[in-house]
């Protein structure tokens, strides 16, 4: 916004009068029903791009179920097999619930933003958080070892299982937001994982 | 948003009992799934055996807690067995290498068969 109001008074002009800009963000509990927020119609093509779905859900427990549910459909057309579709919904609900837990840690008002699209023969799921810059600690395989002994807590499988799930996994950050994509390819996609990063502003 | 409570129920036969699970293993199955555990260890059965026939969902904390009924089950020197997993599951315990330290069988028929025939006369 700043961009395009120093573009209107040029680069020679200093704005005289004051300026205010508000800013209004619908938080995203503001949904009274149970349903996601669509933020843009569904079924539209943006480029090379088909956009299947685009919504967003408030950072609570148990949220990553409706994530699933509403990629699910939205890849309907897709008709994938049955064992990748498990994997897709498997990888959608971990990401989801890490995008709720470490990047909005629980604060129903912050949006957790997911976007299902095609392009290429490369289905995306992108999942952002309000995390901005956080740095997810690349961890080798848990070790079942030792959280069978107690040295290690139970938990930590979430971002092990999603690289089991994907054929490719990008991670991007902003400062105000994280993003995570899961890639999957629609043609001669494999089980083996592979991750990515790219620092910068999220592009998704 | 509602949420599916766990459901559980402990059948007890001769050194075995069977743990039936109907729901999602996810954190808000901790407390149903502890519980059902306990009941199911307190006639010191040589093996627990977790039928997820009736289970559609496990998450990273399902995991998280039945690594925490492993550990349980080996420090009492109790076999943890898994029956009814759908193949997305058998897969996902393979990956977690659960499979490693737990038999898995694709029915709980099967299970009987293969857990009571080999634990018989071994308590």
């Amino acid at each position: 916004m700043l961009a395009e109001f120093a573009e209107f008074t040029g680069e020679e002009w200093d704005q005289e009068d004051d300026v205010t800009f508000v800013t209004l963000e619908r938080p995203a509990n503001s949904n009274k029903g149970d349903q996601p927020i669509p933020v843009e119609p569904q079924q539209i093509i943006r480029g090379d791009r088909k956009i299947l779905a685009e919504f967003q859900l408030p950072s609570e427990p148990g949220r990553e179920r409706q994530a699933v549910e509403h990629v699910a459909i939205a890849v309907t057309e897709l008709q994938l097999p049955s064992a990748r579709l498990e994997k897709l919904k498997t990888a959608v609900a971990e990401a989801t619930m890490n995008a709720i837990e470490h990047g909005n840690h629980f604060r129903p008002e912050l949006p957790v933003s997911i976007k299902v699209f095609t392009s290429k023969n490369v289905l995306t799921v992108s999942i952002t958080d309000k995390g901005g810059d956080q740095i997810i600690p690349e961890k080798d395989a848990p070790n079942l070892e030792a959280k069978l002994s107690g040295q290690e807590s139970p938990r930590g499988w979430g971002l092990f299982l999603i690289k089991n799930m994907v054929d490719e996994m990008k991670i991007r950050t902003g400062k105000s937001h994280h993003t995570v994509e899961l890639k999957f390819f629609l043609i001669g996609g494999q089980d083996a994982s592979q991750t990515t990063r790219n620092s910068g502003e999220a592009s998704a | 948003m509602p949420v599916k409570q766990l459901e559980t129920q402990v059948r007890h036969l001769p050194d075995l009992a069977i743990i039936d699970l109907k729901g999602e293993i996810d954190s808000f199955a901790e407390l149903a799934l502890d519980s059902a555990y306990s009941e199911a260890e307190s006639k010191q059965p040589n093996t627990i055996l977790l039928n997820f026939t009736k289970v559609d969902y496990i998450n990273s904390t399902g995991i998280a807690l039945i690594v925490s009924l492993l550990a349980r089950a080996r420090k009492s020197h109790r076999r943890l067995a898994i029956c009814g997993l759908s193949e997305h599951y058998v897969e996902i315990f393979r990956i977690t290498r659960l499979a490693d330290f737990m038999n898995i069988y694709p029915d709980e028929a099967n299970a009987l068969v293969n857990v009571q025939g080999s634990s018989a006369g071994t308590k």
